[in-house]
């Protein structure tokens, strides 16, 4: 894929404003104790890369975010978790995009998160080597649909206001 | 696709998942033994009944602290940076265990619904 600089400057710009969401997330205490359970913020941005600059470039801030994330907060080890459900995030959102129109984004929202929570929960299970952590799923479901809303709709009042100054 | 489709789509899997997760957080038997594995091997069985306090090493470096204190069994201390085990705090029953992920520790109370009978009608 050849960039320009306009091109360039956007998906830099994006995934600065994704690394200080992400940072800024990670000072948060987790409200409930539940591994995975956490608001996803920094999704806002993927959202509005993926509608606003294109799938294919919106992998790139993704992948840029979460390696940067993880060596900014040190949680280097947990990269892989954040890779895979990352990874499944995107995937499901390419696909739920095709099926929706721009004032849906909430959709795509909520169906990234699930996909989120599988691809951790997946990963997890994997490293300590036994399913039961797929007891966390309904809890896990019940909160990404509800921060994938929250974040949707946080992307989606984003994309209708900066649509208008057309400057992505 | 219209937003009603959608909503009905999300709806139902909100509700499933939530009627599954109450359902795990109202049903907790409590247990009498935990089941601690590392790496997916079984590696020490702790009677909840007999306060205890113990260390878990792993041999890749890094440790938990776990606490058997009044029927609940907890990680006290570890050397994970996130200690999500520790927030998830004492666990006396219930079937989702506590979980260190960077030490690969799972620590499980094991419920005692299956092997005894919950009522005897005779």
């Amino acid at each position: 894929m050849r960039l320009n600089i306009k091109e360039i400057s956007k998906i830099a710009l994006l995934t600065a404003v994704a690394l200080i969401l992400f940072v800024v997330e990670a000072q948060i205490p987790a409200p409930i104790p539940v591994p995975g359970v956490k608001l996803g913020l920094a999704n806002v941005v993927t959202l509005f890369a993926i509608f606003s600059i294109g799938r294919k470039k919106a992998v790139i801030v993704l992948l840029l975010r979460i390696v940067l994330g993880s060596l900014i907060t040190g949680q280097v080890a947990a990269m892989g978790f954040s890779l895979a459900g990352g990874a499944l995030c995107y995937i499901v959102m390419c696909v739920v995009r095709r099926f929706v129109t721009e004032r849906q984004i909430w959709v795509v929202s909520v169906f990234g998160a699930i996909g989120h929570n599988l691809g951790q929960l997946a990963v997890a299970a994997f490293v300590v080597g036994t399913a039961s952590v797929f007891l966390y799923l309904p809890i896990l479901l019940v909160s990404g649909i509800l921060t994938g809303l929250f974040t949707g709709l946080s992307a989606q009042y984003l994309y209708k206001h900066l649509k208008k100054l057309n400057i992505m | 696709m219209k937003n009603k489709f959608w909503i009905l789509i999300i709806m139902a899997v909100f509700v499933i998942s939530a009627a599954f997760a109450v359902y795990q957080y109202t049903h907790k038997a409590p247990g009498r033994f935990a089941e601690i594995t590392q790496d997916g091997v079984l590696i020490r069985t702790v009677d909840l009944t007999v306060n205890a306090e113990f260390t878990i090493e792993n041999p890749a470096g890094g440790y938990n602290r776990i606490q058997v204190k009044g029927g609940a069994v907890s990680v006290i201390e570890a050397s994970c940076p996130d200690k999500v085990c520790i927030h998830q705090g004492a666990v006396s029953g219930g079937a989702q265990p506590i979980v260190c992920l960077p030490n690969k520790l799972v620590i499980k109370v094991i419920s005692p619904s299956g092997d005894e009978p919950d009522l005897i009608v005779g």
